[in-house]
């Protein structure tokens, strides 16, 4: 979904073109092309990652490649302890690479749901790759005309079968360029859990796309995530071992 | 002034189903070293009336003065208290406690009394000796015959220098002889200390000393004879 | 002279007297010989159980016994600090950190327990836990070295000599990774513990995840488990107000474990009700034995003018009397049993002759029996109660007793 490792990967597809007349835009092609902004045949970013917490705050600059949305990786280029490190999706697998002690290592279940890197996103959310559309229902609750922000809301609740931990999501999309503003998970309880913001929107890789993504926690006051794309390239050509486990450890 | 009246005395027993009138209606006073005997036959109600006498035992009518102090009336702390220091007992045999000695038996009144111990022993050996049992002071009961353990329940009776001493049948387990000899010795102190002595008591012997014998038939007095 | 008649009467029934002696003696031997075998187990196990789990006290975070956070640290200085008191004889930080434990196939997670081996040996007795012919602990000295429990070498596939996998968080957010060698491997018989505890060298830890001079935990051991209150106080004011540190005893650590340990008298207590209500009918009915076959005498007695307070009392002293006889034999029974459950102690070791495992913690096989003056004050205390009780109702009766009537008693 939202989070998937592609969130990091902004990808080229046909942003939804910004319709001029009146009529409600589909839904699902707006909340597909908002799943679809980090989708695509391949990708190359370089990214830098900003985590605030309560204890530290660091700052993780990584290179990430992906081809589709199974396969991706990415390797830390610093901090300098944490140099190298690399982390490789392969559908629903995580391996991370540790060069310090040259081990390739599986994320097992009980770590999916643990923190990535430190930061505010889990394990899971980097391989979950379902749209929402596929999983809630949605319905269009507010129209560019009637709030302030000028956008489309809609609320999307899990379909009954969904493996989805959220009770409520709310995704709002600006009519002016299509393009997300921001996306509120709620739990079952309708207690806010997290907000995805996107902002700063710039031309990447040919694309107009947000290149800052902050994720803060409702939970936790003043801890938030934020990536940055420094340098984003779409249709790159990788080679097909890049996402092995062998070219992990080289 | 007398140091027993007694007068319009009724006491009546159940004892089971049967009532019986022990006393109905007896009136007498003892005086000072009177030497009395209360005589009768088995149930003519002596007994009980030595006991209303010695506080023992309340009547259900009639009135005691002890020394001119009326019973009725009295706690039972009281009544231990008047037994305990102006009336002397001795009873039929067995009457000691068996596991104090001859000395400890007729020292014990004084130790209830509070009596400081030089002088309990001065009056306790003086007593042991006028009743002759001088030397025998550390035997128990049951190494004394039945007239040296009648002597010894004497100066128990003795050391509290009672008003009056009571005894029911202070000879009845003892042959003739020493029988006399105690009756002696209870005379003796009759005579030399002024002590009184009110008997209960069917034995001839002791009527024969006795300078007053009152006679119960049936819970009344039939006769009363001094001589 | 209530007393001289109530002894000699006490011997007036030789037998009977020494049988229900006799019998409180017995009941009174055994009482105080479970008492002390009892407070000996219990001694021994307080102190084992109370050093090796929690220490005599110690001092945390504030948080930490809550939270358990990785952030919720404090100062390893204080380390120092507290061993300079007279009241302090071993102290020693602790970390504990939640981290991944991996093989090259396979990982679980894991608590990874940072000791400074050589001051925990004055605690602790991990090095006892290891299993035989499964490598050593951990050296004195920092390095890269891990002791694991049998249950996750099992799940890893690993053994002593072979490496294991630190993956972790540390405290500024990087990932932190490390190559530890196994050096032995040890059995807790806490299940929980031998499946994923892990014992590294506190410094090794606390490098690791970036939380130098920084620990979770430090364990203080004083002169005895009961101490505990004292040391706290001893530490606390040493250390004076500090925000974020706490210094706890182990009662206040686990006051479930000190309730358990604080009900060790109730035992002695129920012990005692049902023995000595069995010794107290034995009083009752030889006292009233005793009274029954001396209505005549008493009768003369309170007829000479004895109140029948004490009358009462005569009687009451007569059965404290009997207790106080049963009393000596007792001591001297129960003293013999105490002796030898001291010297020689109690064994309840398993058949291979090994000490028994509860609670993580080992116990040696044989323990030995301890004397305080508690039980022996608390069941001097009863019996006599118990005696006092006893003799009242024959107390009452010979009060009751109406001279004339008692006298025609032969």
């Amino acid at each position: 979904m939202v989070l998937c490792l592609g969130a990091i990967l902004l990808l080229a597809s046909p942003a939804v073109a910004a319709d001029n007349g009146k009529a409600d835009p589909d839904i699902k092609e707006l909340l597909d092309a908002t799943d679809d902004l980090q989708r695509g045949d391949s990708s190359m970013a370089k990214v830098e990652m900003h985590i605030k917490t309560a204890r530290f705050e660091r700052t993780v600059t990584m290179t990430a490649w992906s081809e589709g949305t199974e396969k991706s990786l990415m390797v830390i280029n610093s901090p300098v302890r944490e140099k190298g490190i690399s982390t490789l999706k392969v559908g629903d697998n995580i391996w991370n690479y540790l060069p310090k002690v040259d081990r390739t290592m599986k994320v097992p279940p009980s770590m999916m749901s643990g923190a990535w890197m430190g930061s505010h996103f889990s394990n899971d959310d980097l391989v979950k790759e379902n749209r929402l559309s596929e999983e809630f229902s949605y319905t269009l609750t507010s129209r560019p005309p009637d709030n302030p922000e000028q956008a489309w809301i809609i609320e999307l609740k899990p379909k009954p079968d969904a493996p989805v931990v959220w009770g409520r999501v709310v995704v709002r999309i600006r009519d002016a360029d299509r393009l997300p503003i921001d996306t509120r998970f709620y739990d079952e309880d309708n207690k806010l859990v997290r907000t995805l913001s996107y902002s700063d929107i710039r031309e990447l890789g040919g694309r107009s796309v947000p290149a800052k993504m902050r994720i803060v926690p409702a939970d936790k006051p003043g801890e938030f995530t934020e990536i940055n794309y420094q340098e984003l390239k779409f249709d790159v050509s990788i080679a097909p071992s890049t996402f092995t486990l062998q070219a992990l450890r080289k | 002034m007398p140091i027993v009246q007694v007068q319009d005395l009724t006491r009546t027993y159940t004892q089971g189903a049967l009532k019986v009138e022990a006393l109905r209606g007896v009136s007498l006073d003892i005086e000072a070293g009177e030497f009395t005997a209360l005589m009768g036959p088995s149930g003519s109600g002596k007994t009980t009336l030595l006991n209303q006498i010695g506080a023992l035992d309340l009547p259900d009518s009639g009135s005691i003065q002890i020394e001119g102090r009326e019973l009725a009336g009295m706690s039972k702390g009281e009544l231990a208290r008047l037994r305990l220091e102006r009336l002397g007992f001795v009873f039929q045999a067995y009457n000691l406690v068996p596991v104090l000695s001859a000395y400890e038996n007729a020292e014990f009144v004084l130790l209830l009394q509070g009596v400081a111990p030089n002088e309990r022993r001065s009056r306790v050996m003086s007593l042991l000796e006028s009743v002759g049992l001088k030397g025998m002071e550390d035997r128990r009961p049951a190494e004394l015959s039945g007239g040296q353990q009648q002597r010894v329940a004497v100066a128990r009776a003795m050391a509290a220098n009672p008003a009056l001493v009571l005894a029911d049948e202070p000879t009845a387990n003892l042959d003739s002889k020493t029988s006399e000899e105690l009756l002696d010795t209870m005379q003796a102190l009759n005579r030399d200390h002024g002590i009184t002595f009110l008997f209960a008591t069917h034995d001839p012997r002791v009527m024969e000393r006795a300078r007053r014998v009152v006679t119960l038939v049936d819970g009344k007095i039939d006769k009363d004879e001094r001589r | 002279m209530l007393l001289r008649i109530a002894w000699r009467n006490l011997w007036r029934y030789r037998r009977r007297t020494l049988i229900t002696a006799s019998g409180m003696a017995i009941a009174m031997g055994l009482v105080l010989a479970i008492a002390c075998m009892q407070d000996g187990m219990f001694a021994m196990m307080s102190d084992v159980l109370v050093r090796q789990t929690l220490g005599h006290a110690q001092v945390v975070h504030p948080k930490w016994p809550t939270s358990q956070l990785m952030h919720d640290t404090i100062d390893e200085g204080i380390v120092t600090k507290a061993r300079q008191l007279p009241e302090v004889n071993g102290a020693s930080g602790r970390m504990f950190v939640y981290a991944l434990a991996a093989s090259e196939d396979t990982s679980v997670g894991a608590r990874f327990i940072g000791i400074d081996p050589k001051a925990d040996r004055i605690i602790t007795d991990y090095d006892q836990q290891l299993l035989d012919g499964k490598g050593r602990f951990l050296s004195d000295e920092a390095g890269a070295e891990v002791v694991i429990g049998a249950g996750m070498a099992h799940e890893l596939s690993l053994e002593a000599g072979q490496q294991l996998l630190f993956l972790g968080q540390a405290a500024d957010g990087g990932m932190a990774t490390e190559l530890l060698e196994i050096v032995g491997i040890f059995e807790s018989g806490l299940d929980q513990l031998d499946r994923s505890g892990a014992y590294v060298h506190l410094s090794t830890l606390q490098s690791l995840i970036a939380l130098e001079g920084r620990v979770h935990q430090i364990m203080l051991v004083g002169e005895d488990v009961a101490g505990s209150a004292a040391l706290r106080d001893a530490v606390r004011g040493e250390l004076g107000e500090l925000a974020d540190v706490q210094v706890n005893s182990w009662e206040d650590a686990d006051p479930d474990l000190a309730k358990m340990m604080g009900m060790k008298d109730a035992g002695l207590y129920i012990m005692l009700f049902i023995m000595f209500s069995v010794a107290g009918l034995g009083v009752l009915s030889t006292m009233l034995m005793s009274v029954f076959e001396r209505t005549r005498e008493l009768g003369v007695l309170r007829s000479l003018g004895m109140t029948r307070l004490r009358m009462m009392l005569m009687i009451v002293l007569e059965s404290l009397l009997l207790c106080g006889v049963a009393s000596i034999l007792g001591l001297v029974f129960g003293g013999f049993l105490d002796w030898l459950l001291i010297e020689y102690g109690f064994p309840y070791a398993t058949a291979d002759g090994q000490g028994v495992s509860f609670m993580g913690v080992t116990f040696p096989p044989r323990f030995y029996g301890m004397l305080r003056p508690e039980p022996i004050v608390i069941t001097l205390v009863f019996m006599h109660l118990v005696a006092f009780i006893a003799a009242l109702w024959p107390a009452i009766r010979v009060a009751r007793l109406r001279p004339v009537e008692a006298m025609r008693e032969h």
